[in-house]
């Protein structure tokens, strides 16, 4: 049962908001913070005994021979813990952000739901449970994307639909045609598919479907399409899901499929892992070309979005330990960065309604917490050492390097080089004086301001102790170190 | 035998004229009465049925069939003329090939 | 347990009683007594299904009599599922009727009778589920058939009774075909008996010509394509808690036989490619279903399309059957658990798109933006029945996809598979567009006086039973190993 509730409690805050309607603002905002620390103690708890080596799983039965199975196991609390404690964090934020908006109700309820089912995905124990927490996903964030009900929102929620719906698809056949074939798999160090594992060409396309799921949340090119468009959505929704729980639900089901259902093996010698890496590292520099030229703020960032998810797909599909477990490591180490630069984006949009990079001169006077929080996180995103960028991006490239594929290390880098090129343009931007200098200091709410600076100053402490125990680097080697059978970093 | 046979051949010729004309025929009235048709020539084929053995007397069962679909078919023949009738009243129409001009009932 | 062992007889007699009283009690009483006759025929109906999983498939002979002459009840698993979702849907059909057909509104044609009509026509689909013998099936067909036409002109209205009077020309084209098959079968071997045929069925022309004709007309009752014309604009224009119990139910019925002939009744092979035609037919309905809700500009006849569609699935399981016990425990497993989820999700979304109509006073989908901030729990309610319509988890529908594309992947024929996605995905393509017009940010003049509790949350809460259905599979499982389809083909001992 205790697997259960990081994925239950945010569910039931869910429908507890919807259950409060729209009048009960401040009952909301206490039952949505509650739920917030209760799941983050519950996660809190789980990791502390999957640290002592105990896993703690459930299942229970749903279809003939197949269950609904949750594992509280290292490599899922990790993501648990990402959504989970930024979710908190994002709470407060939101809660400053909407305080205009209209139909909170259904958005907070829906911003719940939507944590429940990515606790859900971290926590899944085999490939059937994860499909269906992912298909939740997928249509939990649909009403928060048209959250605003323009035109432009609803036709940025089509495009959302057809690319996740589609991907869902290919993953629904891939999934029960592994059921059928090996029946209940669930996630296992190293791989789950010894038994079936002569059967290479039906593997091989099972493999390219789930890749194809997964790849739409993880936003690899060419299913990228729907990231930029879905920015129209309110800030914290692009905060916490489109740099958070959604897009890494997609590269959390790859690393789960990469390293526990086929095991780093069996990829590699089907010769799958090859053509994935290879899609993610074109995903990268694609990316980062197209961010360069962004002057949409929000959708400079979701470039670098698609970018850095790639990151983590080519880390995994590298098959070498170390990259794996930066690429672990670099899923929470983004999540922190990305989160504070999307912050700052709804920041100075509501406060300023200053949407484009060209409409910045002046920001960093005006709101010089919040852009240095943003310096911050950006200077991290290009791997300035000791931010907490740095120690992930290392681990990858060294794991490439180790892997004998230095095409991999070439892209790493040379991605580095253009992430400082699409960010040093916005801060340069913000320091120009220009249109909003006269008010200096006045920053955004506070509630919206102290979240910024709190995963800002994140990103720096998280960078520094990234040699200690428990932190993200640390625990990504611990939690990958059983599929590369015992490896020791 | 012969017998039995001249009422089977007679009730599907029955059935097929009857479904021609409920498919055919557009007016509502001759829909109904081709319905009655293709009824009449299934209860043939079953009176026949009843008959198919005589030394060992007359079935049942047939009979018991035919007295059955024959209720069914009138509540069904006084359902469609009742239809007919209101569509008749409602629109001017006698056949459904054209649309009635009012519109928009829920 | 006396009264479980008669709860077959009950479960017709019951509804039959309160179909007489609810006529002589008059319009003000008689939603009470459809009310508490809904509640008798739920527990009747949950009764057998408990029964049935304890001690498996029984006979139940009316008075006594016995076969040919007497009247045979054949309670097993699968009818046991199909009279419990009648019970269900028939509750909160009745209870949503009560505020659709106010008692005080003295203008509407024939809504006094609604009461009678459906009671009567719930009478008969329990008795079409529990009949043993092909003759019987013919008589309950026919009574479910008028009391459904009826139902559809009781508006009155001149598209009403359009639609009625060309339901009514398919019924009876399908009632006189099925007879014409029944009487060559009778003629061929004697015997009306499913069970009896089921063991001396052998190979003869006769009989197999009868029992062809037999399914044509089921197909054209089962508005199976190409056989569908019918159905969209008689589920269209009928009131709305009619369509929902026409859509989610009484096609059920006739598919429901179809299912037993084919797979019960009939060794394999008996009609050779007639299981191939059913499913390509099948699979035909999903897509041409699907497209068509697509481009309907009226909420209810996007609802009826999408049942055209939905029916399609049904008959998926044909060609799986051929596969071996496995494949076939999976498939059929799959299609009752596709009725069931179909019937609860699409009765919701009939009676959902009743109460939009009444909020709007019109029901073009165009004109219904802003719905979700009005009426939050009705657009709620039709945004998870579209999910489960589209097969996506959490659902009934998700578990009816899962067992399908499972059993075609596992009997070697991918593209039964490949159907299913696509028709999973024409139903998300509806649907959104549907929901994404709800969502819109509108302020709309909205007839707020006319939303009443029940006709809010009746369709909501039906929506809700067919999500929670998922958790019911391994009791769905169960109660498809007491059928006698499974039974008979030695998967359950």
């Amino acid at each position: 049962m205790t697997a259960w509730l990081p994925m239950l409690v945010p569910a039931i805050a869910g429908i507890a908001t919807f259950a409060l309607g729209k009048s009960r603002g401040r009952a909301r905002n206490v039952v949505n913070l509650a739920a917030a620390a209760i799941s983050i103690a519950l996660v809190a708890r789980l990791v502390v005994h999957a640290y002592n080596g105990t896993v703690i799983s459930s299942t229970i039965p749903m279809l003939p021979g197949l269950g609904l199975g949750m594992s509280a196991d290292l490599l899922g609390l990790l993501f648990a813990t990402v959504a989970t404690v930024l979710w908190g964090v994002t709470l407060v934020y939101a809660i400053g952000y909407m305080d205009h908006a209209t139909d909170r109700a259904r958005f907070f309820g829906f911003f719940a739901l939507c944590i429940a089912a990515a606790n859900g995905v971290a926590l899944a124990d085999d490939p059937l449970s994860l499909f269906i927490f992912y298909e939740i996903l997928s249509l939990t964030t649909y009403p928060l994307v048209v959250h605003t009900g323009t035109p432009e929102a609803l036709a940025a929620g089509r495009k959302y639909l057809f690319y996740a719906l589609g991907g869902g698809a290919a993953l629904l056949v891939g999934v029960a045609w592994l059921a059928v074939i090996a029946g209940q798999t669930p996630f296992t160090p190293g791989g789950a598919l010894a038994a079936v594992s002569d059967r290479t060409a039906e593997l091989r396309v099972i493999f390219a479907l789930l890749v194809a799921g997964f790849g739409v949340k993880a936003a690899l090119m060419p299913l990228h399409g729907w990231l930029p468009g879905a920015m129209v959505a309110p800030a914290p929704v692009s905060s916490l899901l489109h740099a958070v729980a959604v897009v890494k639900a997609g590269v959390f089901g790859i690393i789960r499929l990469v390293n526990e259902l086929y095991g780093p093996e069996l990829a590699t010698s089907l010769g799958v892992a090859t053509p994935l890496a290879i899609l993610a590292a074109v995903s990268i520099i694609i990316a980062s070309v197209i961010a360069l030229r962004q002057d949409d703020f929000k959708r400079r960032l979701a470039y670098s979005t698609i970018a850095q998810l790639s990151y983590i797909t080519l880390g995994t599909a590298l098959c070498s330990p170390l990259a794996a477990a930066g690429a672990l490591a670099h899923l929470a180490h983004h999540a922190v960065m990305k989160i504070t630069m999307f912050f700052t984006a709804g920041s100075v949009y509501e406060t300023l309604h200053v949407k484009k990079v060209s409409q910045m001169p002046g920001l960093a006077r005006r709101m010089p917490l919040t852009m240095a929080s943003f310096a911050v996180a950006a200077f991290a995103l290009a791997g300035i050492p000791p931010l907490v960028g740095f120690a992930s991006k290392w681990m990858l490239g060294v794991g490439s390097a180790q892997s004998g594929s230095v095409w991999a290390l070439i892209v790493y880098v040379s991605s580095g080089a253009l992430a400082l090129g699409y960010m040093v343009p916005i801060l340069t931007s913000a320091l120009r004086e220009g249109d909003h200098t006269p008010a200096r200091g006045a920053e955004s709410d506070p509630r919206m301001l102290w979240p910024i600076v709190t995963v800002g100053v994140l990103t720096v402490v998280l960078g520094l102790t990234a040699g200690l125990p428990g932190s993200p680097v640390h625990w990504a080697m611990t939690a990958i170190a059983p599929s590369f059978g015992g490896w020791t970093p | 035998m012969s017998t039995y046979l001249v009422y089977t051949a007679g009730g599907v010729l029955l059935y097929a004229l009857g479904t021609y004309g409920l498919l055919a025929r557009p007016h509502l009235i001759h829909k109904v009465i081709s319905a009655n048709f293709m009824g009449s020539g299934v209860f043939l084929i079953l009176i026949g049925l009843g008959n198919r053995s005589p030394e060992s007397g007359p079935d049942p069962v047939p009979q018991a069939m035919v007295l059955t679909g024959i209720v069914v078919t009138v509540a069904l023949t006084a359902l469609g003329l009742a239809i007919v009738k209101r569509y008749y009243t409602a629109t001017g129409l006698d056949n459904l090939d054209d649309k009635p001009s009012a519109g928009g009932d829920r | 347990m006396n009264v479980l062992a008669q709860s077959p007889g009950l479960l017709v007699a019951v509804p039959l009683a309160g179909a007489a009283i609810s006529f002589v009690a008059g319009r003000r009483r008689a939603p009470h007594v459809a009310i508490t006759t809904a509640l008798v025929v739920l527990t009747l109906a949950v009764a057998l299904a408990v029964h049935v999983l304890d001690g498996g498939p029984f006979r139940y002979q009316v008075g006594g009599w016995g076969a040919p002459l007497g009247i045979d009840l054949v309670a097993d698993g699968a009818a046991a599922l199909f009279l419990v979702l009648t019970a269900i849907v028939g509750l909160v059909v009745t209870l949503y009727a009560t505020a659709y057909f106010r008692t005080d509104d003295e203008t509407a044609y024939g809504h006094g009778l609604f009461w009678t009509l459906w009671l009567f026509m719930w009478t008969s689909l329990n008795a079409l589920f529990l009949t043993g013998d092909v003759f019987n099936v013919y008589v309950c067909l026919e009574l479910v058939g008028i009391s459904a036409v009826t139902l559809v002109t009781i508006g009155g209205g001149a598209e009403a009774l359009r639609a009625g009077a060309r339901y009514l020309f398919a019924s009876m084209l399908g009632a006189m075909t099925y007879l014409l098959g029944v009487a060559l079968l009778y003629a061929a071997t004697g015997q009306l008996d499913m069970d009896v045929l089921r063991t001396t069925l052998v190979a003869d022309t006769t009989a197999a010509t009868g029992l062809a004709l037999m399914i044509a007309a089921l197909v054209l009752k089962t508005a199976l394509v190409p056989a569908h014309f019918w159905l969209p604009a008689a589920h269209g224009s009928a009131p709305s808690p009619v369509s929902a119990v026409l859509s989610s139910l009484v096609v059920k019925g006739s598919y429901f036989v179809i299912l037993r002939l084919m797979l019960d009744v009939m060794p394999a092979g008996y009609l050779p490619g007639v299981d191939i035609v059913l499913g390509v037919l099948g699979s035909a309905a999903i897509v041409w279903g699907s497209v068509q809700a697509l481009l309907q500009t009226r909420i209810k006849q996007l609802v009826a399309y999408s049942t055209v569609a939905q029916i399609g699935y049904l008959f998926l399981v044909f060609p799986l059957a051929r596969h071996g016990a496995d494949v076939l425990t999976l498939a059929l497993t799959g299609v009752l658990v596709h009725a069931l989820s179909h019937g609860l999700a699409k009765g919701s979304l009939f009676l959902g798109a009743g109460s939009l109509m009444t909020r709007f006073g019109h029901d073009r989908i165009a004109d219904m933006a802003g719905a979700a901030r009005s009426a939050p729990a009705l657009t709620f309610g039709v945004a998870l029945a579209g999910v489960t319509m589209m097969g996506l988890p959490p659902s009934g529908g998700f578990g009816a996809k899962w067992l399908l594309v499972s059993a075609a992947l596992a009997s070697g024929e991918w593209w039964w598979a490949v159907v299913l996605v696509i028709g999973g995905l024409l139903a998300a393509a509806y649907m959104f567009r549907l929901l994404s017009v709800l969502l819109v940010d509108a302020p709309t003049e909205l007839h707020a006086s006319k939303g009443d509790i029940r006709t809010e949350w009746l369709p909501l809460a039906l929506a809700l039973g067919a999500v929670l259905l998922v958790l019911a599979i391994p009791l769905v499982s169960d109660l498809a190993a007491a059928s006698n389809v499974l039974i008979h083909a030695g998967v359950t001992p």
